[in-house]
């Protein structure tokens, strides 16, 4: 799939940018941040990526549209991306498909790539795309930008077609459980703090008796303001009905006396008014009453020796911690044990990827590429190969490069499983301790590797990219825009 | 000397709080043929208007020390100037002097004794009383041309009450309020009197005492306002009432904790309580039979139409009946309370 332009419409003010089918290269001639990142982004985000924009250019602003061209060998297609909406037009079609975001981006995915796995399609962006920030630190597992995560076993077993759902349910599952272990042990740790602090002593076991009063009676109260509503409401009720007959004008007869229908004469309305209105001012009285016992309580509190007040989280926090009993042992061995298992899930989805053919070819291709790189010694250290967990020895120029051949074989996997070249989109690869010479490697990689596919690289300097197509940004993204008011050029 | 143009001057809070609790309690003694109350009024500090149009009309003098008689030969004759006002208006029933001291002339003059709730007229008291009364209105009215005229119109519309209000603790200074709550609760439903006494007390000084603090002087209390909330608390739901007995204990209970507030809604719309008062009083028409079996049987017969008309059709079906068919009877029991209550306080005439 190949990027033919980019138009963005800011209010009144229109500009084009132009991609070749090869290798673009867009740069500020050594002037930062002009808009490098943002035209980058913004790609992304016409293609219906929930990727945010840069602070000088806010891509959800209402006034804000972007009108993306892509087209492959058999296809062409249109994108209109305003906030959260995306339209899509297949060629010359007047037919438009909108989709709702972020709620549709996978139906909209799938239109745009044609990739129907929902695991891969949810990994796309980091097969596709290495950020400035996130990106040189994604490896395998991790965001890619902002909340867009990537994760190569889900990667791996979309490719293959491998079914893990009840593996990762139940990753999930100890997950959550994890966390709520995590929480008490937390919790444990502050009653901790709490019951040795000297300086806050611990309320009295009437304080703690009347805290709870309390707490019942300001749910009393807030049942009693309801309940109230609720009374308010049926009046408004009766009072409707009674309005509704009265519009209808009916009229009785009583000999030979016709007698209009209305409120007054309605047997037993006026006694259901009296009565609710009464209802209304007993549960007022109740909850006068109970605000009333709600305020003594406080002032008995006030006099517990510590200033508290039930409207102050913090103390409200405290007193219900120091009142738990917690067993911190039982905790953290229950929190052990759920580690255990994890680790037991994540060796059974990693012996099931492993072994499945798209993890062979990514695991040749990262092989391939270190190599290439003058990095596969060190890498080959790690048994683990492409599902390394082992980051800590990994740094520097070294983890730069480890990057970048992973990413990149995961765009290779993507070519070819699913049948389609994406665009390689790569922000600021200078950036970090890339050395000259490494720099040069790297772009010999994606020269001779990458042949025919569409490279987009961002980068202060244009010396050493091998570009065949150079989009320059001098002072800021929209320079040069023009005004345009005949929307139906871009759309 | 003349009769002062305004009495309003601001009680302590312990006047102030006796003059709502004798308003209470005087209301009380004639319920039935009272229409409105109002405290603080233009007039005098307790106004009671009558359906017949007459008023009766109270100066509230409170002792605060522990040494009754102490002082009360003064606070009566501060009342009586205005009291002599107040038997000049044309609809004056009685001119009511009220007190919290059992020596309401003072220690010299209590040869008829006053005891607590005591409710004497200037005709039942002593020779001697009412010589001191006359003596007194004499040196109050000097110099004033219709003396005479206006201490003859005095003495007939006056009357002295007595009423128990003292000490610190509460319970103990509004006893004799609380015991007339309690005579009203029992002439009404002798079952109601531990239940709904203290409530009662609650809501209706509340009443009274928001009426004292609005300077409108014309807004009274009407009998209505004051019973209406009595019905309410009579037609409470609650588990123990005797139309759960046919239903499980445990279904009762969860039926009053989940749909209690449904349940009170819908017997208080109107459209729904006209359609069901007026289909059982045809069902009346129709059928003979004792009323509770009567209402047992409606009950029985219309309770898929009305779980329908409540919207409990989707309830599990012990639910779902049980909530129907309480509603149905509560609205039927309902009218009942209502026409017995307007019926023994004379609510609407």
């Amino acid at each position: 799939m190949i990027i033919d332009k980019l138009t963005i419409r800011d209010g009144m003010s229109t500009k084009t940018f132009v991609f070749s089918n090869g290798f673009n290269l867009i740069t500020s001639n050594g002037a930062n941040q002009v808009g490098k990142t943002t035209l980058i982004r913004a790609l992304l985000f016409a293609m219906g990526e929930n990727v945010p924009g840069t602070q000088s250019f806010d891509f959800q602003s209402a006034k804000k549209e972007f009108y993306l061209d892509l087209h492959s060998d058999s296809s062409q297609v249109k994108l209109l991306r305003t906030a959260n909406t995306l339209r899509l037009r297949d060629g010359d079609s007047r037919d438009v498909v909108s989709y709702v975001l972020p709620l549709e981006l996978y139906e909209a995915k799938s239109k745009i790539w044609g990739i129907s796995n929902r695991l891969v399609s949810d990994n796309l962006l980091g097969a596709c795309y290495i950020d400035q920030d996130k990106g040189w630190t994604l490896l395998n597992r991790g965001k890619a930008i902002a909340n867009i995560s990537f994760n190569i076993e889900d990667f791996v077993s979309g490719l293959a077609g491998l079914d893990l759902a009840n593996e990762r349910a139940e990753i999930k599952k100890i997950e959550q459980e994890t966390k709520r272990y995590k929480f008490a042990l937390g919790a444990a740790g502050y009653q901790r703090d709490v019951l040795e602090n000297e300086t806050q002593p611990i309320p009295s076991e009437d304080s703690n008796r009347d805290f709870s009063r309390q707490q019942q009676l300001l749910m009393h109260a807030s049942y009693l303001k309801k309940r109230i509503n609720a009374m308010k409401a049926v009046q408004k009720d009766n009072k409707r009905f009674a309005e509704y007959i009265e519009h209808l004008k009916l009229r009785i007869k009583d000999g030979s006396r016709e007698i209009p229908v209305n409120r007054e004469n309605l047997v037993g309305f006026e006694d259901q008014e009296k009565y609710l209105e009464a209802q209304v001012s007993v549960l007022k009285s109740n909850l006068k009453e109970t605000e009333r016992q709600i305020d003594a309580i406080q002032i008995a509190l006030n006099n517990d020796g510590r200033l508290f007040s039930p409207g102050s989280d913090l103390d409200v926090i405290d007193r219900r911690i120091a009142g738990l009993k917690i067993d911190s042992g039982t905790l953290e061995k229950g929190e052990k044990e759920l580690a255990k298992q994890k680790k037991a899930v994540k060796k059974s989805i990693a012996s099931q990827v492993t072994i499945c053919e798209p993890y062979r070819f990514i695991a040749d291709t990262i092989r391939d590429f270190t190599e290439r790189l003058g990095i596969y010694e060190a890498y080959s250290k790690d048994t683990h190969g492409p599902l390394t967990n082992n980051l800590k020895n990994k740094s520097g120029s070294y983890y730069q490069g480890l990057v970048f051949a992973f990413r990149l074989a995961y765009a290779k996997a993507i070519e070819k499983y699913c049948y389609l070249r994406l665009p390689l989109i790569i922000d600021s690869p200078r950036s970090g301790e890339l050395n000259r010479e490494n720099f040069a490697k790297y772009m010999h990689l994606l020269k001779n590797q990458f042949e025919g596919w569409q490279i987009i690289v961002a980068s202060i300097e244009p010396d050493e990219i091998p570009a065949d197509h150079t989009i320059e940004i001098n002072r800021s993204l929209m320079e040069d825009a023009e005004i345009n008011m005949n929307l139906s050029t871009l759309w | 000397m003349g009769i002062p143009s305004n009495t309003n001057a601001s009680s302590s809070a312990f006047g102030w709080q006796f003059q709502t609790h004798a308003a209470l309690v005087l209301m009380l003694r004639d319920i039935k043929d009272i229409d409105s109350i109002r405290v603080e009024g233009a007039t005098d500090d307790i106004e009671i208007y009558y359906t017949d149009k007459h008023v009766d009309y109270a100066q509230a003098k409170a002792r605060t020390t522990n040494e009754p008689g102490k002082g009360s030969p003064q606070r009566f004759k501060d009342a009586l100037h205005t009291l002599a006002k107040d038997a000049q208006q044309k609809n004056c029933l009685n001119a009511i002097y009220v007190t919290n001291d059992v020596f309401p002339l003072g220690k010299s003059h209590n040869d008829i004794k006053f005891d607590y709730d005591s409710f004497l007229t200037f005709s039942e008291l002593s020779p001697d009383q009412q010589k001191y009364i006359t003596a007194k209105l004499h040196e109050l009215l000097n110099g004033e041309s219709d003396a005479d005229s206006l201490i003859a119109t005095l003495e007939n519309h006056l009357a002295i009450y007595v009423m128990w209000f003292y000490g610190k603790d509460a319970s103990t200074r509004t006893k004799a309020t609380i015991r007339a709550i309690e005579n009203f609760l029992a002439a009404i439903d002798p079952q109601s009197v531990s239940k709904y006494s203290a409530k009662l007390y609650s809501l209706w000084t509340d009443v009274l005492t928001s009426n004292a603090a609005t300077l409108k002087t014309d807004v009274a209390v009407s009998k209505s306002e004051l019973i209406w909330p009595l019905i309410v608390l009579l037609t409470e739901v609650n588990p123990n009432d005797k139309f759960f007995d046919t239903y499980d204990d445990e279904v009762v209970q969860d039926v009053i904790e989940r749909y209690g507030q449904i349940i009170g809604e819908t017997t208080e719309r109107y459209d729904i309580i006209s359609q069901v008062l007026s289909d059982f009083d045809q069902y009346k028409h129709d059928h003979h039979g004792v009323s509770k079996q009567l209402r047992e049987d409606f009950t029985a017969k219309n309770i898929d139409q009305y779980r329908s008309l409540i919207g409990a059709d989707e309830l599990d079906t012990d639910e779902a009946n049980c909530i129907t068919a309480l509603v149905v009877k509560k609205i039927i029991a309902n009218r009942g309370v209502i026409a017995e209550i307007k019926e023994k306080v004379n609510l609407d005439n």
